[in-house]
């Protein structure tokens, strides 16, 4: 029973290390269209992909200082809300980082699972 | 969603909390953001009862779920600090163990040389041990602590995978009380901080000038035939006994403007102050018109001291027109009274005001 524990734990740690590097690519992928930050959240979260508001937040905003966003504030809403899109250079390098992470992780799955089944 | 009046302010309050935690660098737009996306948690917390009015005990119970105001600003703006969670450990270890051991270690080796010197300038020898351990105190702290903020800064990847002494950020997770929020202030009762500053470093130059130099200097300068400069003592007794007088009114200024300073605000307490104040200097001025002559010019002494003939006459017409002087110090009497008495009418309304809302 420890020894599962024990794995589930080294498991999660290892889990949330490979999900943070796909974090961005994941909320870029989502900002084609105008979204304010707790849209995304919650967007995110519908879609099974969990997120906290810790992560996100800084993230966005340094997405932003990046270049790789535009932001607007919007007033014609019940209240102001700051919407943030791709900018063309975040769509260059969302697009460029898409490719990448899909030869990846064909690779990926070349290595682990039909080496290892040959 | 609507707020009543009372849980308006609550918020503001609230956000007024988070925005201090918040780098100067785009607070205001940050700000904005949390509002908007706040309100927008409260409402999906809600559902349909966000419709309703929100009294400030329904938004607090909001606002409990949501965080208190450090761990919202760090949510948004993670605080940086300049040396990493990952290298605390470390430097810890550095000022906890290492700089006491080296400080014992010099502690132990200035002993020994007292010893073996014999007893020799003890004094000088205690003196110089004491030194030595301050000094590599403060060196190896430094030192360590310029290390760690320049691997924070430059190279944040250092340690960033060592889990086991990673130590986690103080984000204010401790509850947080209403009473810790701030107060509002309102536009009118704003103050920057370098207004009570230049007041009291001006105050206190003024006020060091009255009182020892005004009396010993304070007269008609002017250079003489034989080109040295010379001072006529021209001011009355009843001028030079305000003295004292003019030191309490400025002295009231200064203090005046340390409760500014220290209330960060124009309070009541502050402006009832003013009002105090301005009611001494009305008090004063009153003093100052009711003195009979302000100058004594003597043409005589003048000539003797070395001053022009056509210099004498001129300051004689001059000095002649100080019954004038008095109803120019009339004039700014009115003045300053009608300023005190709008004063006195606002501030009352104001804590009417006050004792209303409380």
């Amino acid at each position: 029973m420890n020894d599962k524990l024990d794995i589930q734990t080294h498991v999660d740690k290892l889990s949330t290390e490979m999900r943070r590097g796909l974090t961005v690519l994941v909320v870029m992928s989502q900002l084609n269209e105008p979204e304010y930050a707790y849209s995304l959240l919650k967007k995110l979260e519908e879609k099974g992909f969990e997120i906290s508001q810790d992560a996100l937040y800084p993230l966005m905003r340094k997405l932003d200082e990046q270049g790789y966003l535009n932001s607007d504030w919007k007033v014609d809403e019940s209240r102001p809300r700051r919407y943030y899109q791709l900018s063309s250079l975040g769509e260059a390098v969302y697009n460029a980082l898409k490719a990448e992470w899909k030869e990846q992780f064909e690779q990926v799955i070349h290595i682990i699972y039909q080496e290892n089944e040959k | 969603m609507k707020l009543t009046p009372k849980a308006q302010e609550l918020l503001k309050r609230y956000l007024l909390a988070v925005e201090r935690r918040l780098p100067l660098q785009g607070r205001k737009d940050l700000i904005q953001e949390i509002e908007s996306d706040l309100m927008d948690r409260i409402e999906d917390q809600l559902g349909d009862a966000a419709l309703q009015s929100m009294d400030e005990h329904q938004l607090e119970a909001q606002l409990r779920l949501i965080g208190s105001p450090g761990e919202v600003a760090n949510t948004f703006a993670p605080a940086q600090p300049l040396i990493a969670p990952q290298h605390d450990y470390i430097f810890r270890i550095i000022v906890t163990i290492v700089v006491p051991i080296v400080m014992g270690a010099i502690l132990f080796a200035g002993v020994i040389s007292l010893a073996f010197s014999g007893g020799a300038n003890p004094l000088q020898s205690i003196l110089s041990t004491l030194s030595a351990m301050w000094s590599a105190a403060i060196g190896i702290t430094g030192t360590a602590a310029i290390v760690f903020m320049v691997l924070t800064r430059f190279f944040p990847e250092v340690n960033q995978n060592v889990d086991a002494i990673k130590v986690e950020f103080e984000t204010e997770q401790k509850p947080w009380k209403i009473s810790d929020l701030p107060e509002l202030v309102l536009a009118d009762e704003q103050i920057h901080l370098w207004e009570p500053l230049v007041g009291i470093i001006l105050g206190t130059f003024f006020l060091a000038i009255v009182v020892t130099l005004f009396n010993r200097y304070a007269g008609l300068w002017f250079i003489n035939e034989a080109g040295n400069w010379v001072m006529l003592d021209v001011l009355t007794e009843s001028v030079k006994a305000m003295v004292p007088w003019w030191a309490l009114s400025i002295a009231l200024g200064i203090g005046h403007e340390g409760l500014l300073l220290y209330q960060r605000r124009r309070s009541l307490l502050s402006r009832w102050y003013e009002i105090g104040t301005k009611i001494v200097d009305i008090i004063i001025l009153g003093m100052f018109i009711s003195i009979p002559q302000y100058v004594n010019f003597d043409s005589a002494a003048a000539l003797t001291h070395g001053m022009n003939a056509d210099a004498v006459r001129g300051f004689e017409t001059l000095f002649g027109f100080q019954e004038y002087f008095r109803y120019v110090l009339m004039f700014v009497l009115g003045i300053v009274a009608i300023t005190l008495v709008v004063d006195v009418v606002k501030t009352l309304l104001r804590t009417i005001k006050a004792n209303e809302t409380a």
